[in-house]
């Protein structure tokens, strides 16, 4: 099976992970703001239950890249360019998967959410006031946005270094003379292969960033807000991926539609 | 993002006015914020020099009190009670800070804080300045004046980073210049910021290119990059007075027995006598996402830009405020907060702040100033905000 195939099988069935992890978090016992709602039992039990949730979803997300990578290392061109990805999700590819500052603004969206209160009252709780940030969680946050932003400026750089290696002098040289000839073949490939090793380097620099990212966001969050972040960002994920998905489908639909018309109108 | 409570004696020694760091990032901080000094002193130097000015300019844009005092007056019914003192002061009984005016017992600078956030912007353009006793230097009684300013960049965060470093030693100066004796009136006042502001922006315009900082993305368009400034909101809080002047969208308000009262007036390109202006010298407003000099700037007065010279000026609008016992913060802020949050909100959220009862172990109220400015900045991120946030929440009260 090529290496495609293998990757997009595995993708779906993270998919479904994903999916029976995102059921896992909605359904989490939450301690909510309002006092009616607490959770069941004592508050450290349930802070250590959510706790090792975060944990497992937070594995199987490292799982995923563990898989990536490993995918990448035998086919890079395949990752690069994701069959199992739909062209809505190509859309906002970046570095071979998703931007990992896109986890602040998820953030910060989230922490809007909710209906406001009377933003004046109970206002200096520092566990739990406005987007359940305290001052010094958004502190942090404010501080690992602008290092994730750096990061993700210095790989798209070596991108572009990478990317520019197409047009290396070798390259360049082999295509004046390229003919369908089995050698020049060879000569491109050879040519190519610096290039996609540094692609590839490239995808393992971004795919790192990506999850520390995730740990990191995580890790100034507490348990109540790590939970709904991760929701929020598999909802996410999840549901850009169906919508995509629906609307490659519509699209095929339609140009099958266009191409067996042709074909009666010929037939005729 | 800096979150800074403290409060310097006015006697304190220099280091003092090092904002003094809370948390675990407060050694990282420590760091950019002692390379930018470094840096900045460097550059400073030069354009000092080259400042030696050739001939100073009297002739300031001024507009008209009466668009001026709508401005103040349109947020709040009864805003009216923020007396403005307007350029046309001929008494100088009327001119705050003169010794034998009301004095308050305390010159020591106020309890503030602040809070700057990147916020859903891929670039940080804003920074902020707290220089307490700025005009140290300067012997003398009367002069134990604050300075506070907010400065949202474009383009790059350069310009706004330089005005952080610069401002305050050209407004001294020029205090000096203007008033080496007592305090200055309120007409003075007016002519310093406006030599201030022009000075910052000649220094600006100057700039060789080189990056100043590792923040700054300007690298591609040396020489030059004229494409680049950013809004200045300064306020000088002293003893009796808060002088506050302003280029840009950036807001400074006074909350005052619990109104809001804006001390400066946006400098938007549709506001009529900014249109007005800027068609006189020649220029248009395109609207295009809003209304743009020559289709491009939102704003239509900013340190830098040059390349939008005339249209958009330089040329900072004053208000000279007396100080009233009513008085309870000033919140000098970037359009992160005011594009999302009301004056009115912002004070009534101050006011709460500070009002609040001193938290255990805490430093009481130093504390609620930081607390105001991190709320705010907070609420302007939950109502999406899509700009940097910087919020500077200053404690008027007199026996806080």
């Amino acid at each position: 099976m090529a290496e495609q195939e293998i990757f997009a099988h595995f993708f779906e069935c993270w998919l479904g992970q994903l999916d029976r992890d995102l059921q896992a978090l909605l359904a989490a016992d939450v301690p909510s703001l309002d006092p009616q709602h607490q959770p069941h039992g004592d508050a450290n039990s349930n802070e250590h239950q959510l706790r090792s949730l975060v944990d497992m979803v937070k594995g199987h997300y490292e799982y995923y890249h563990r898989a990536k990578s490993a995918s990448a290392r035998r086919d890079v061109l395949a990752i690069f360019s994701p069959a199992w990805a739909s062209s809505t999700e190509k859309l906002f590819l970046w570095a071979g998967g998703w931007r990992p500052s896109a986890a602040f603004q998820i953030l910060y969206s989230e922490s809007g959410r909710p209906v406001e209160p009377c933003p004046v009252q109970g206002v200096l709780r520092d566990d739990d006031d406005l987007g359940g940030l305290s001052a010094s969680q958004l502190e942090r946050v404010d501080g690992l946005q602008r290092r994730t932003i750096e990061s993700e400026k210095k790989i798209s750089e070596e991108e572009a270094e990478a990317q520019e290696l197409v047009a290396w002098p070798q390259m360049v040289e082999i295509s004046h003379e390229i003919t369908v000839s089995g050698r020049e073949v060879a000569a491109m490939e050879e040519g190519l292969v610096g290039a996609k090793e540094a692609m590839r380097r490239v995808l393992e620099r971004a795919d790192q960033l990506r999850l520390e990212t995730i740990e990191s966001v995580v890790g100034i969050l507490n348990p109540r807000r790590a939970v709904q972040f991760l929701a929020a960002a598999g909802k996410l994920l999840l549901r850009v991926h169906e919508f995509g998905k629906a609307v490659d489908a519509a699209a095929a639909v339609m140009a099958d539609g266009i191409e067996s018309e042709r074909r009666r109108q010929w037939t005729v | 993002m800096a979150g800074i409570c403290f409060e310097v004696e006015a006697s304190a020694p220099a280091v003092s006015c090092e904002p003094r760091p809370r948390t675990a990032t407060a050694r990282r901080r420590r760091m950019e914020i002692r390379r930018f000094r470094f840096i900045a002193g460097a550059v400073s130097e030069a354009p000092d020099e080259e400042f030696n000015r050739k001939r100073r300019r009297l002739d300031c844009f001024v507009s008209p009190p009466g668009v001026l005092q709508k401005g103040f007056g349109s947020e709040e019914e009864g805003a009216g009670e923020g007396k403005v003192l307007e350029s046309n002061l001929n008494g100088r009984s009327s001119s705050p800070g003169l010794p034998g005016a009301r004095s308050f017992e305390s010159d020591r600078c106020p309890r503030y804080g602040v809070t700057s956030v990147c916020g859903r912007r891929r670039d940080m353009e804003d920074a902020v300045s707290v220089r307490p006793d700025f005009l140290r230097r300067f012997s003398g009684t009367w002069n134990r004046c604050h300075f506070f300013g907010v400065f949202d960049g474009h383009g790059c965060s350069h310009v706004a980073a330089s005005c952080k470093d610069l401002m305050h030693e050209l407004v001294a100066e020029e205090v000096e210049r203007v008033r080496p004796g007592p305090p200055p009136s309120a007409e003075e006042w007016r002519e310093v910021m406006e030599r201030s502001f022009s000075r910052m922006d000649a220094a600006v315009a100057r700039w060789g290119g080189a990056p100043q900082n590792a923040s700054c993305r300007c690298e591609m368009q040396t020489p030059k990059c004229d494409h680049v400034g950013s809004t200045a909101v300064v306020a000088v809080v002293g003893t009796n007075h808060i002088v506050v002047a302003n280029c840009g969208d950036s807001r400074a308000v006074l909350s005052r027995n619990g109104v809001p009262i804006p001390l400066s007036s946006d400098h938007k390109p549709d506001r009529p006598d900014e249109l007005e202006r800027i068609q006189a010298a020649g220029g248009r407003v395109i609207y295009w996402d809003g209304a743009r000099v020559l289709g491009v700037l939102a704003m239509s007065r900013a340190i830098g830009d040059s390349y939008l010279k005339p249209y958009v000026t330089s040329d900072p609008e004053v208000t000279v405020t007396e100080r009233e016992e009513g008085d309870e913060c000033l919140i000098l802020a970037s359009d992160g907060l005011w594009d999302v949050v009301t004056n009115k909100m912002a004070c009534d959220i101050a006011r709460k702040c500070l009002s609040a009862p001193p938290a255990e172990g805490g430093s009481g109220s130093n504390k609620a100033c930081s607390d105001a400015a991190m709320l705010l900045t907070k609420l302007a991120l939950a109502r999406q905000s899509a700009d940097n946030v910087s919020v500077l929440v200053i404690d008027l009260r007199r026996n806080s």
